[in-house]
């Protein structure tokens, strides 16, 4: 046995661990985890079955007398894995110490009650001030009832410090003894928010566990005036002891300026006398606490509130009132209340107008939408009706929809925009009429469309077919759908018809989020004679030339044709700009040609400058320097001396 | 359907949008309800205003139309009297007062909310105070040092209804609200995998001691954590994320951000923390800081998601059954891209919509509302940032059980759930 011992001692520690655990009878706060790290590792990670050697190694150092409080206290904490029984003894003494007292509980804190209480109790008779204010904590967090008579001695000292904390060990005990010891304390000024709060929290408690009767005792030691959140605490309890007397004490405190606290605890009461206190008090109550009542009969989803609630809603009540029975029918209303909502939906006052729509659409009454679909079949066609019906997805209703759409609708516009599918699209498309209201909401049903080649096919048949403004919308949206087959129908209408028809298609294609706009930009770019043409077609050139899924070679060869392409010299900076993006030795190349080109050498200087600091920045130094070596070795004067400064600047970066 | 919360949303907006309370001043219910002037404002105190604390105080100073910052606590002198002047400047009157000791700031009545942007160590024992206290809650990620404060933390803000918001920002962002929406409403189908990457720790940091610097109170920076000499390092700029005694590093202080974002798409509830996990990770061996610098995780969700948790970029990736969702702070992908543009049918879950998340928290106070960073979501992240972290510590497969809420059949990695705090701080 002794022999199996030590054999696992020598396989579990060997040389290297016993001297790094000798090491750390040396520890000085200054090594900070040198030599620390290692062990912490060895022994937090350790099989189970190694707990008990690697507790005896570590009691052994804290034995010895010469040991630093630093020492101590990183053994400490290196024992919490493994501690048994087997440390308590080491750990008394350390419990009193103010220097050593928060590591040693921290050991104890992983045993059992059991084992520790005792040492822990007995360290309280001794100890005084802050150290005897954390054991008592912890046996506070033990539940010690015996300990209760400590706590609230320490609760009644003079130092509000220590007697706050005092206060907290008799609140973490919990427990109608620990309730009752802090119901007899004095409700000193000092303490009293502290005391007050723990003695609400322990009535909490004790009432959850069906304990009334002490619970409603510890209210009663309670002073008056009663901050709000003890209050709240107050008003748990009785709803777990006492909810009908609650709800009778509330209501008339609805009106009242804690009508917004009286409204929360009525919507958290589990009974359902609430409802029907409420809806008797509610013709009685004045519109104040009518607006709090219809708040909290919506938030406890109350039905049957709906016909009392909807009689608030009529035209002589307050707007507020009226504003706020309407909302409160977004949670209640039935297919009783779709007429009146329907009324509602087109009142005067547009904020309830807008919350009977809201109410109408997203109402959760499962009979909702089979009344609103009654309604709209037999033959609802004001906007009201349709728009609810759309929302509800009954069928046929978004399509509904376009025809007031087309006819300028706004609200219908809107609900296509969220909802409309293909199929409407499709009409509102055939149906363009270059206004922007129109185009605003075909683009934005275009954004969820799964499939975009129907919607392309539409817009290209409506392009073909409306010439002048309704054309020139589907262009534009042709360039929003992107792909071959939208860059196609554009290019087709680059140099045919009406010259605003070209422009558009320009503009379109320069804006293109796609590759494939690429060879006809370049294309254009080669071929037009028109100065604002070209120039149009290479910024666009230069846009798509950063756009993901090209390498940098393929890039600088983009610039390079539309460099060649290019006439004038504004043209050629912006191109140069865009070479600037792309850090590479192409790029590089590209601009040496720039260097010679008087009217453009500063920008293809500033773009070499550009590449140099991303590389830079990318920690790429030593290109970053041959890329200035370079540029100062092909350029004279202001250009040379710039290029000299920057590599200055990179100093000696590694 | 639609959820409580965003009607009473619209209601607030839809009587403040249309002037209707100010006509009839009868009508408004409290303080609180869509009244404007500078009294009505609530008001907030800040708690640590440093690096992140100074970023989130000028958020909130760009809301004072609904909140007036009225007082500010540091450790640092120079900080808390730069941000009280700060304050008073924006204020042009001294509105705003600064306290050394937190403890002052919420003894202050008209301090109806707080702000933590302390760090991580202090998170949840001042937040504890400031619940006790009846203040509403906003706090920078992560949550706790341990997973005992986590469920503290959570069951008072719940116990005593206290309006929280976390310092998840991102869920103010509209394309990670609508990333979400769409995994939550299974537009690309059943949730096959996650992949969840965020930025990594950092070693180094000097251990040497030096004297505590004038004008700043080292004893309450310190706080329920351990008692350590001071060193710069450990209580100035990213030094005091790296520290085990001050924080679990960067799995839990960045790794909260996309981690939330899984949460937010998935429920934000306990099916989407990880029931088991398991990986490496890297701990300085040299230096000041001691928390894991990368780490490579991987495990199931209570839901049965397999889910990868690395260190690397900052990103959420979604691998569902008809398409591929990537979200990362500033941007997002989806393939196919067409199903990015969905719209919204009935019956779907709406996510609670924010692009202004000091002012959602604000609103939400008024509302007595959940922020849209709520505390289900905060807890949910962060759990799964501590077990990654036990796991790294143990180098085993931690299990989680969230019904009994502990880590069964490894007493050894149960007892990393809880810290002992320096009295007189406690849970």
């Amino acid at each position: 046995m002794i022999r199996s011992a030590l054999l696992l001692s020598l396989c579990l520690f060997g040389w290297s661990a016993e001297s790094t655990l000798a090491g750390l009878a040396e520890y000085r706060i200054s090594q900070g985890q040198r030599g620390l790290a290692s062990i912490r590792q060895d022994i937090f990670r350790a099989d189970p079955a190694q707990s008990s050697a690697w507790e005896a190694r570590l009691l052994d150092i804290l034995r010895r007398p010469d040991l630093s409080v630093e020492a101590r206290n990183e053994t400490c904490r290196l024992l919490l894995p493994v501690a048994s029984a087997a440390c308590i003894p080491a750990m008394a003494p350390l419990l009193g110490d103010p220097a050593t007292t928060v590591a040693s509980r921290h050991v104890l804190l992983a045993l059992e009650a059991r084992l520790v209480v005792p040492v822990l109790r007995q360290a309280t008779l001794t100890a005084n001030g802050l150290v005897q204010a954390g054991l008592l904590g912890d046996l506070g967090q033990r539940h010690d009832v015996a300990s209760i008579p400590a706590m609230a001695d320490l609760a009644q000292h003079h130092d509000p410090v220590l007697a706050k904390a005092g206060i907290a060990a008799l609140r973490l005990t919990g427990g109608a003894q620990a309730t009752q010891a802090l119901a007899a304390l004095a409700p000193r000024p000092e303490v009293r928010p502290e005391r007050d709060a723990a003695l609400a929290i322990l009535a909490l408690d004790l009432a959850r566990n069906g304990q009334a009767a002490p619970a409603m005792a510890a209210l009663a030691a309670l002073t008056e005036p009663m901050a709000p959140a003890v209050r709240g605490l107050v008003w748990q309890v009785r709803a777990l002891t006492d909810s009908q007397g609650l709800v009778r004490e509330l209501i008339p405190r609805l009106g009242t300026a804690i009508g917004e606290e009286a409204a929360e605890e009525l919507v958290g009461i589990v009974d359902s006398g609430v409802e029907t206190a409420l809806i008797q008090a509610l013709p009685g109550l004045d519109p104040m606490a009518q607006i709090q009542a219809v708040h909290v009969l919506a938030r406890r989803r109350s039905p049957a509130a709906a016909p009392d609630v909807a009689r608030l809603t009529d035209s002589t009540r307050p707007a507020a009132l009226r504003l706020a029975a309407i909302t409160a029918l977004e949670d209640l209303a039935g297919p009783a209340q779709v007429d009146l909502l329907i009324r509602l939906g087109v009142d005067a006052d547009p904020a309830c107008a807008a919350a009977a729509r809201h109410a109408l659409a997203s109402g959760p009454h499962p009979g909702l939408t089979a009344a609103i679909e009654q309604r709209w079949i037999a033959g609802g066609s004001e906007l009201v009706v349709v728009q609810a019906a759309a929302e509800r997805r009954i069928p046929g209703a978004i399509a509904a929809l376009v025809p007031l759409a087309i006819q300028g609708s706004e609200p219908a516009r809107e609900t296509l925009g969220r909802l409309g599918g293909l199929q409407e699209l499709e009409a509102l498309v055939g149906a363009l009429d270059g206004s922007d209201g129109l185009e605003r909401v075909v683009a934005k049903m275009l954004k969820p469309l799964p499939d975009r080649l129907k919607a392309v096919a539409a817009l290209t048949t409506s392009a073909q077919r409306h010439p002048g403004a309704p054309r020139r919308s589907a262009l534009r949206l042709l360039g929003l759908c992107g792909g071959p087959a939208a860059v196609a129908v554009v290019v087709g209408h680059l140099q045919q018809g009406d010259p605003e028809d070209t422009g558009a298609a320009l503009d379109v294609l320069a804006r293109w989020s796609g590759l494939e706009a690429l060879t006809p930009l370049l294309d254009l770019a080669s071929t037009t004679t028109e100065t604002s043409r070209r120039s149009l077609a290479l910024q666009g050139v230069a846009r798509l030339t950063e756009l993901p899924g090209q390498t940098p070679a393929e890039r600088v060869s983009t610039l390079r044709l539309a460099l060649a392409a290019s006439r004038e010299a504004d043209e050629r900076k912006r191109l140069y700009a865009a070479v600037a993006r792309i850090p590479s030795a192409e790029a590089v190349e590209l601009l040496r040609r720039g260097l010679t080109d008087p009217l453009v050498q500063a920008e293809a200087a500033a773009a070499w400058v550009t590449i140099a600091r991303t590389l830079a920045g990318t920690r790429q130094i030593p290109a970053a320097r041959q890329v200035l070596e370079e540029l100062a070795a092909a350029t004279t004067g202001d250009l040379h001396q710039r290029a000299k400064d920057e590599l200055a600047a990179l100093g000696d970066k590694p | 359907m639609t959820t409580p919360s965003t009607r009473r949303q619209f209601l607030t907006k839809a009587l403040g949008s249309a002037g209707l309370l100010t006509g009839l001043p009868l009508l408004v219910p409290s303080r609180l309800f869509g009244a404007e002037a500078p009294s009505n404002r609530i008001g907030v105190g800040f708690i640590g205003t440093g690096g992140r604390g100074g970023q989130v105080l000028a958020n909130f100073l760009r809301r004072s139309d609904l909140g007036q910052i009225v007082a500010v606590s540091d450790c640092y002198r120079a900080r808390r009297e730069a941000a009280a002047a700060k304050v008073n400047k924006d204020a042009g009157g001294e509105v705003c007062t600064a306290y050394q000791d937190f403890r002052d700031l919420l003894a202050r009545p008209e301090v109806d909310a707080v702000v933590i942007a302390t760090p991580d160590h202090w998170h949840v024992p001042a937040g504890l105070l400031a619940v006790r206290a009846g203040k509403d809650l906003y706090v920078e990620k992560p949550m706790g040092l341990s997973i005992e404060e986590d469920f503290a933390l959570h069951g008072a803000v719940r116990d005593h209804r206290r309006v929280f918001q976390y310092g998840t920002q991102q869920r103010s962002s509209i394309h990670i609200h609508r990333g979400c929406t769409l995994i939550r409403n299974r537009r690309l189908g059943k949730v096959l995998s996650i992949e969840v990457v965020a930025p990594p720790g950092a070693a180094g940091g000097s251990p040497i001691p030096a004297p505590v610097p004038e004008g700043f109170d080292f004893e309450m920076y310190t706080g329920p954590a351990p008692s350590r000499p001071y060193t710069p390092d450990l209580c100035t700029g990213p030094g005091s994320w790296y520290h085990s005694d001050h924080a679990l590093g960067f799995i839990a202080g960045w790794g909260a951000h996309p981690l939330d974002v899984m949460c937010w798409a998935l429920g934000d509830d306990a099916s989407c923390v990880a029931v088991e996990i398991s990986g490496t990770g890297t701990i300085p061996t040299t230096g000041l800081f001691d928390t894991p610098t990368h780490w490579d995780l991987k495990g199931h969700l209570g839901n049965g998601i397999p889910f990868t948790f690395t260190s690397g970029t900052d990103r959420t990736t979604f691998r569902c059954e008809h398409g591929t969702l990537s979200l990362s702070r500033a941007t997002w992908t989806c393939d196919p891209p067409h199903l990015w543009h969905e719209a919204p049918a009935p019956g779907d879950v709406r996510l609670p919509e924010s692009t202004d998340h000091a002012g959602d928290f604000l609103q939400a106070i008024r509302e007595r509302r959940d922020g849209v960073s709520n505390i289900d979501g905060a807890l949910a992240s962060d759990l799964t940032s501590q077990l990654g972290y036990i796991a790294i510590r143990t180098g085993r497969t931690i299990r989680w059980d969230p019904v009994a809420k502990t880590i069964p059949g490894d007493p050894a990695a149960a007892r990393l759930m809880r810290r002992s705090l320096r009295a007189p701080w406690s849970l």
